[in-house]
């Protein structure tokens, strides 16, 4: 539950944010100029904060719709992200969110209209071409869906916009939204996973694996194209085992015929962000397992992270076609 | 360890009282104190906050702040206390947010004047201290855990020019409680992120082989990620060792033996 709005200033009287306070009607709410003055203000503790996160409602000015980091994609050449939101809901260990950001709190740009000005500029930009649009990089995409109706009206936008592609990356159940819509042939619904003994060792807050395959059931027979996200990998002693289980109880569940991409990679992230999450989880053993360090990044040793990614490989082609398998790096 | 601030002695009796705290001889500035408690008096004024907070860093370092003390209102009813959600420094137009915890005290936008106010502003608390310690205190905490608390002494019916001395005593001694329950709130949150290396594990290596400043962060990593891993870190494991006779090596071979034993997730 909310009981703290910061609300910048220039967005006071915006009507989302109106909305969204009133749902909220009992949080207090304070006045910032801009939101950064909180968000990104030395001396926070982000663990800390991550136990009662406030909500931000803020404008984004700029840097709205940008460029993915080289290797996360699947399959074209014009590849792009966008964040109406910062901050998930949810406390996986393993995310680059908490060595990213100094602040857990939610931060939600109300001016949706201007990402998809933007979004739309950036395709007419590649018109002859498909270009992708991901959601759900520094946020999950659904999670908050019901208090800031972001991905219903993205999703208006994109039925508009044929030769752009939209990818709706969450572990959330919150799918009322799309569920109570035809579904679109140019957004993928992509769910990520991770075994359930991990998933519940490391995705804390997080719906069970079992809620989120049920949902992407539903999703799918609704007749949205979906995904899965297999990353990051983690290595364990019974990694193919732990997979294939995964893998089974899926595709007990889903028709791999009508599944539109699978990407999958190791457990990876920047040095100066895991350093910072070794800081704020001490304790954690996945930080104390035989990781690496080689050139900007923390890894698992190249043999380890080699015979996860075969391993994953094998196990998906048994089921899927590999032209369906996008890896990242 | 919970360090408050106080600007007056009359704030600080009904907190001395309540926390039984001892007073301390030979220090620069009026200071009361217990095992897990210490109450600096700092005199009236920003500049007088922001100094004794940090000096009371310096001297006793603490991971709660609480900045206690008296504040004007236009219209809260006097004794009323309340957290400040946002303090903002009225002559430098600077402002701070404190990060709000669950607690039962409501919270006010509170505004630092560097003079008595008896032109009450709407909806503000008007104080002299709290941007100075807030600012100070956070260099040596982090922000959900430094606080500022005000009880409203004086409102446009009773102006502050109506305020007599034990009054004030009187006021905080009415919410003594509120406040130790906040305190309390904070401290174990604090607790959240206590180290999982304690000074003393550290020390019981330093005292046995010499590390430098980098190899002293180095070991401490290392016996986390030990601990992280269910293994020994006591510096027993390495006795018998003749061969480890610096820090550096005893660094080797502790990486050597955690590496080994790792494993995967």
């Amino acid at each position: 539950m909310i009981s703290t709005i910061y609300i910048e200033r220039e967005v006071q009287h915006h009507p989302r944010t109106l909305e969204i306070c009133r749902r909220f009607s009992q949080a207090t709410q304070i006045v910032c100029d801009h939101y950064t003055n909180l968000f990104n203000s030395n001396s926070q503790n982000f663990r800390l904060q991550k136990k009662q996160p406030a909500l931000i409602l803020a404008k984004k000015h700029d840097g709205r719709v940008l460029r993915t980091p080289e290797g996360y994609g699947i399959g074209s050449e014009n590849n792009y992200y966008f964040s109406h939101m910062m901050n998930c809901l949810y406390d996986c260990r393993y995310c680059f969110l908490q060595g990213m950001y100094r602040s857990a709190h939610y931060v939600v740009f109300v001016n949706y209209e201007d990402f998809f000005r933007d979004i739309g500029n950036t395709a007419n930009a590649h018109i002859k071409e498909q270009s992708w649009f991901f959601s759900g990089y520094d946020c999950d995409s659904l999670a908050m869906e019901p208090v800031t109706g972001f991905m219903g009206a993205c999703l208006d936008y994109f039925d508009n916009l044929p030769h752009a592609n939209l990818e709706i990356r969450t572990k959330s159940t919150q799918i009322r939204t799309l569920l109570d819509r035809p579904a679109i042939k140019n957004a993928v619904v992509a769910y990520s996973f991770t075994p359930d003994n991990i998933a519940r060792r490391l995705e804390h807050k997080v719906p069970s694996v079992a809620k989120r395959i049920a949902a992407l059931e539903k999703l799918q027979r609704h007749g949205w194209p979906i995904g899965l996200r297999l990353d990051p990998l983690i290595a364990t002693d019974s990694f193919a085992n732990d997979y294939r289980d995964l893998l089974d109880t899926i595709f007990d569940r889903i028709d791999p015929t009508t599944l539109h991409s699978i990407s999958y990679g190791a457990f990876r992230l920047p040095k100066p962000f895991f350093k910072k999450m070794v800081t704020l989880y001490p304790e954690e053993r996945l930080f104390a397992t035989g990781l690496t360090e080689s050139h900007a990044t923390v890894s698992y040793q190249h043999t380890v992270e080699q015979d996860c990614l075969n391993t994953i490989q094998r196990l998906l082609t048994e089921r899927v076609d590999e032209s369906l398998l996008f890896p990242c790096s | 360890m919970l360090n408050m601030v106080v600007a007056l002695q009359t704030e600080a009796n009904p907190l001395i009282a309540a926390l039984k705290l001892k007073r301390s001889t030979h220090s620069a500035y009026p200071l009361f104190y217990s095992a897990s408690t210490a109450l600096i008096i700092s005199g009236m004024g920003r500049n007088q906050a922001s100094a004794a907070t940090a000096w009371l860093a310096a001297t006793i370092p603490a991971s709660v702040w609480l900045n206690i003390g008296i504040a004007g209102h236009q219209r809260m009813d006097i004794g009323t206390a309340l957290a400040a959600h946002k303090i903002c420094e009225y002559n430098t137009d600077r402002c701070w947010y404190p990060v709000h915890i669950k607690s039962p005290l409501k919270t006010n936008l509170l505004t630092t004047f560097d003079t008595v106010q008896t032109d009450y502003q709407d909806e503000t608390l008007h104080d002299m201290e709290a941007s100075g310690f807030y600012q100070t205190a956070l260099r040596f905490s982090t922000a959900e855990l430094v606080h500022s608390i005000k009880v409203v002494s004086d409102n446009t019916h009773q102006p502050v020019d109506s305020l007599a001395r034990e009054n004030v005593d009187e006021l905080i001694a009415n919410n003594v409680s509120i406040i130790q329950n906040f305190a309390q709130h904070l401290c174990e949150i604090a607790a959240d992120i206590q180290p999982s290396v304690t000074p003393e594990l550290l020390e019981s290596f330093i005292n046995q082989w010499r590390f430098s400043i980098t190899q002293q962060h180095q070991l401490k990593r290392l016996l986390q990620r030990r601990a992280a891993l269910g293994l020994s870190t006591d510096p027993d494991i390495l006795a018998g060792d003749r061969t480890l006779t610096t820090g550096k090596s005893v660094l080797r071979t502790l990486h050597k033996d955690t590496d080994a034993r790792a494993g995967l997730y």
